[in-house]
C-alpha cells in the first residue's frame, strides 16, 4: 500500500491487511492442492488449512461446531444461495429500508411478496412497526445487521425474538459486522458473511453460518470429493452449499486474519474503530454545509461508517476533490442501497461515504475532517 | 520393491465427510495419536475421498478421544497387507456400509 494514500473504504473492502495474511497466501500458493480431493500433502494441506479456517469462523461467533460454516465466494453468494434454497414465491419476506442490493435482489428475482421494517430520520430502523408488517404466509425475516450506509446496528435480539414468536426463519446479513463488532451465531438462525471486509481476508471468501438443523435443498451441485456414485451432493452443512473446488488460497488468508484478529482481540478492534468515528464526527458536525446521515449523537453502538454530503454538491465531486487534492479514498454514489437514498432523497446527489477500519489512524482522521472542512468553507 | 512386504495390520477410519476427516486427524494429532492419511478405497464408495490409518493397538484411545469430540466415523476396518495387497475387513459401523 502507498502511504500516501489515505483510505476511508473499508465498508467496500479492508485494503491494508495483517502481514500474516500475505505471508500465509504466498505460502498458500507455493504448497496447496486441491482440498478434499486427496490424501497427499499437497492436498491435505489445503483441506487443513480450510478446516482450520472453519474452525476460527466458529470459534468468532461462539458456534458449537465448524461444521456450522459453509465457505462461499462472499456475502452476495451466500445470500442467494440462502435465500434462493429456502424461499419460494409463495412466501411473504420481512426485510428492511436499510438493505443492499445483494439482499435485495435475490428476494425481487424470488418473486415473493415483501414488506420493509422503515427507518428514522437517523437510518435506525423501527422495530416497533414488525408487528404490522406480519402476514399470514411471513415465513422469513431478512435483513442486515449493520447499515454499510448509516452504520446503524440492528437490535438482533428483537428481531430474533420476533422471529422466534411467529416462526420465521430469520436471516441475517453480518457483511458489515462480523469482525468489527461482536456477532454470535445465536443472534439469527443463518448469518451470511463476506471475508475480505473486517475479517482481513481475501476477496472472494465468506460464507454461510447456521447452526440449526434447518433443511436447506440443493441449489448448487457438483464434484465434492466424496460420494462419487451418488446422483448429488451432501444435503447437510456444509457441503450443502459447497460444490467444486473450493477457494483454498483465499481460505487461507482469510484463516489467517480472523486468527490475527483473535489474537488481537475484538474490542480492542470495536473500540478504535469507534474512537475514529467519533473524532470524525466530533471534527465535522459542527461544519453548517455538512448534511450528515448517521445514527442519533448519543447513540454509541454504531459502525465505524460516517455517509454525508456538502450542500448541494455532487457527492460523487466532493469524492473526486478528496482524492485528487487529498489522496483520501472514499466511496461516492448510492452504494447499492436504493432506500436509504429515496428515504434521505438523495438518489441524484449520492452520499460521499467515509468507512474506517483498523489501519486507519487518529492522524488520518484528522486529515480527514481537515480536508472536508477546506472544501466545505471553499463553498462559502 | 519385491512386493513381498511383511503382513502388517492397522485400523482404517472412514467419514461421511471430508471436513469431519480432517476433524478427526486434527483431534487424534493433538491427542498424540499417529495417524496418517490414505485415499479411500473405491470399494467403499459410502466414504468421503480420504481415510484415516492409526495403529490397532490405539484403537480404544482414538475411539474415547474421537468420541469426545462428537465426530462419528461412518465404518471402522482392519486393514491388512500382504504382497502390496490390502484386504479389509469390517471392525464396527454406524451405517450400512460395505462389509
Amino acid at each position: 500500500m502507498s502511504h500516501s494514500v489515505i483510505y476511508f473504504d473499508t465498508c467496500a473492502t479492508s485494503l491494508q491487511k495483517p502481514a500474516i495474511v500475505m505471508q500465509q497466501v504466498t505460502n498458500a500458493l507455493h504448497t496447496f492442492g486441491n482440498p478434499g480431493r486427496s490424501f497427499h500433502t499437497p492436498s491435505m494441506l489445503a483441506s487443513r488449512t480450510v478446516y482450520n479456517a472453519r474452525k476460527e469462523i466458529a470459534t468468532l461467533v461462539n458456534a458449537a461446531s465448524p461444521h456450522a460454516v459453509a465457505f462461499t465466494s462472499g456475502a452476495t453468494e451466500s445470500l442467494n444461495l440462502v435465500c434462493n434454497s429456502l424461499i419460494t414465491s409463495q412466501d411473504h419476506v420481512i426485510t428492511s429500508v436499510l438493505e443492499h442490493n445483494s439482499v435485495l435482489r435475490p428476494l425481487y428475482r424470488i418473486g415473493c411478496t415483501l414488506s420493509y421494517i422503515p427507518c428514522n430520520d437517523h437510518g435506525e430502523l423501527m422495530l416497533d412497526a414488525l408487528p404490522s408488517l406480519l402476514q399470514k404466509n411471513s415465513r422469513f425475516l431478512v435483513c442486515t445487521h449493520g447499515s454499510n450506509l448509516t452504520g446503524a446496528i440492528t437490535d438482533t435480539r428483537v428481531l430474533n425474538d420476533f422471529c422466534k414468536a411467529y416462526g420465521l426463519i430469520f436471516i441475517l446479513d453480518v457483511s458489515q459486522t462480523l469482525g468489527s463488532i461482536e456477532t454470535r451465531a445465536d443472534m439469527a438462525d443463518i448469518l451470511c458473511f463476506t471475508g475480505h471486509k473486517a475479517l482481513m481476508g481475501l476477496q472472494g471468501t465468506g460464507g454461510i453460518i447456521a447452526e440449526k438443523n434447518i433443511h436447506f435443498p440443493l441449489v448448487k451441485t457438483g464434484g465434492s470429493g466424496t460420494h462419487s456414485f451418488y446422483t448429488h451432493q451432501s444435503l447437510e452443512m456444509p457441503e450443502v452449499f459447497e460444490a467444486g473446488t473450493a477457494n483454498a488460497h483465499g481460505l487461507a488468508g482469510l484463516h489467517a486474519g480472523v486468527t490475527w484478529l483473535h489474537q488481537l482481540g475484538l474490542p480492542v478492534i470495536t473500540k478504535h474503530e469507534a474512537m475514529l468515528r467519533s473524532a470524525f464526527l466530533s471534527g465535522i458536525s459542527h461544519i453548517p454545509q455538512i448534511q450528515l446521515y448517521h445514527p442519533k449523537p448519543e447513540t454509541q453502538n454504531a459502525l465505524p461508517v460516517v455517509a454525508c454530503n456538502i450542500g448541494d454538491l455532487s457527492a460523487s465531486d466532493v469524492a473526486l476533490m478528496l482524492w485528487e487534492n487529498y489522496h483520501i479514498a472514499t466511496r461516492a454514489g448510492t452504494h447499492c442501497a436504493p432506500f436509504v437514498h429515496q428515504f434521505f432523497h438523495t438518489e441524484k446527489q449520492g452520499m460521499v461515504r467515509f468507512s474506517f477500519g483498523y489501519f486507519n489512524t487518529l492522524e488520518e482522521v484528522e486529515f480527514g475532517v481537515k480536508a472536508l472542512s477546506q472544501i466545505a468553507r471553499d463553498r462559502m | 520393491m519385491t512386493g513381498c512386504e511383511p503382513l502388517y495390520q492397522e485400523i482404517v477410519y472412514v467419514f461421511s465427510h471430508t471436513h469431519d476427516t480432517i476433524g478427526a486427524e486434527d483431534v487424534l494429532t493433538a491427542a498424540q495419536i499417529s495417524v496418517k492419511v490414505m485415499p479411500l478405497p473405491a470399494i467403499f464408495s459410502s466414504g468421503c475421498g480420504i481415510c484415516l490409518r492409526i495403529s490397532p493397538a490405539l484403537k480404544d484411545t482414538a475411539d474415547r478421544v474421537l468420541q469426545q469430540a462428537a465426530i462419528t466415523p461412518i465404518a471402522a476396518y482392519t486393514r491388512s497387507v500382504n504382497n502390496s495387497k490390502s484386504t479389509y475387513v469390517l471392525w464396527e459401523a454406524t451405517q450400512d456400509v460395505k462389509r
